[in-house]
């Protein structure tokens, strides 16, 4: 059943995930943590934070929680979930290819999709904060954060994940 | 010049599982354009433009595309185990690790501290996807409608549903 449960979620999400999968994170939260309670909107959000430290697509926040839902099995059920439905699509496109090729929708449909995509990341913010912004040192980690990675936009995004870790090592108790 | 399953899984495997933040696209383009010449830079665009279209990751639509031009449809499975499978290993070595750590009260405090910056990377990536579109109104209306409706928890179907329509239908009718 749980296992159905985590298929049906993330097989979902796999196929809305236009724009890269940021476009997902509110509703990956709000199917998680308030709808089927798998974890907490702390958690849900420390597997953000990890997914961005470790390699591999975003996404994979949905192993983590399958992982924590049901072991190993409902890691494999989840990843499967939601990689595979939006990989067949793909596959499907790639074999449609040529009919692709020049149509006119294609640049429209891009062009559409574009501000609907960024919008949702900003929504993402909001669904992330819930889990990881609560004392005043974390808007000023969150804060200095962003900062950092407009000014110094040259510097890797996972050195400055790890000197978040460090701010947050030294100046959270 | 038929390409080897074995040359698409190594290419694919070692870029997805040691680039982090997003570096994977980057590092893509250079192996199958430049290191490997699999493509030129116009077939690339091309995969690319397609990857962006279709849901999922950027990286796995990529990947899946390209072993499907290489090698048909055993090119496109062995890409797309390439890229998601030893990418989720690491993940879960490294998340093993932090979680397990995380008794340790200073981890746990470190790994707050990540959280609290993964919101201001999300944020500096809204930001800077933002920015260069803040002269049209158009776009700047339906990055404020997804905006508001991810926040009020509309269903995402709903929100592409009616949303994307209406994007393009907005697109269409303003076109010169």
């Amino acid at each position: 059943m749980t296992y159905w449960q985590l298929a049906l979620v993330f097989g979902t999400l796999s196929l809305l995930g236009f724009g890269g999968g940021k476009a997902i994170i509110p509703q990956m939260q709000l199917d998680v943590v308030v709808q089927h309670h798998w974890v907490s909107a702390m958690e849900f959000a420390r597997y953000f934070a990890i997914s961005k430290l470790a390699p591999g697509a975003t996404n994979s926040i949905a192993a983590l929680t399958g992982y924590a839902v049901a072991g190993f099995a409902g890691a494999g059920v989840a990843a499967l979930a939601i990689f595979g439905p939006s990989s067949l699509l793909t596959f499907g496109v790639g074999l449609a290819w040529d009919r692709f090729r020049e149509h006119p929708w294609r640049e429209l449909l891009a062009k559409a999709l574009a501000p609907v995509v960024i919008g949702l990341s900003w929504a993402g913010i909001v669904a992330i904060a819930q889990g990881a912004i609560d004392v005043p040192w974390t808007y000023a980690i969150a804060i200095a954060t962003t900062a950092a990675v407009l000014i110094f936009s040259r510097a890797h995004p996972g050195v400055i994940l790890l000197g978040s870790g460090i701010a947050g090592a030294l100046l959270l108790h | 010049m038929s390409v080897s399953l074995g040359a698409i899984a190594s290419s694919l495997a070692r870029i997805t599982s040691t680039q982090i933040g997003g570096g994977a696209m980057l590092t893509i383009r250079r192996e199958l354009v430049r290191r490997r010449q699999w493509f030129t830079e116009e077939e690339y665009l091309e995969i690319l433009s397609l990857a962006q279209l279709a849901p999922g990751p950027q990286i796995c639509n990529v990947a899946v595309l390209t072993g499907l031009r290489l090698r048909g449809a055993a090119g496109a499975f062995t890409a797309w185990i390439a890229t998601t499978a030893p990418a989720l290993g690491l993940l879960f070595v490294i998340a093993a690790l932090v979680l397990r750590g995380a008794s340790v009260p200073l981890v746990a405090d470190a790994l707050r501290g990540c959280a609290a910056g993964a919101v201001g990377l999300t944020l500096a990536n809204s930001i800077e996807l933002t920015a260069p579109r803040r002269k049209s109104v158009r776009d700047l209306l339906f990055i404020a409608l997804a905006a508001a409706a991810g926040i009020l928890h509309v269903p995402l179907a709903v929100t592409l549903g009616v949303l994307i329509p209406l994007s393009v239908l907005v697109i269409a009718l303003t076109r010169p």
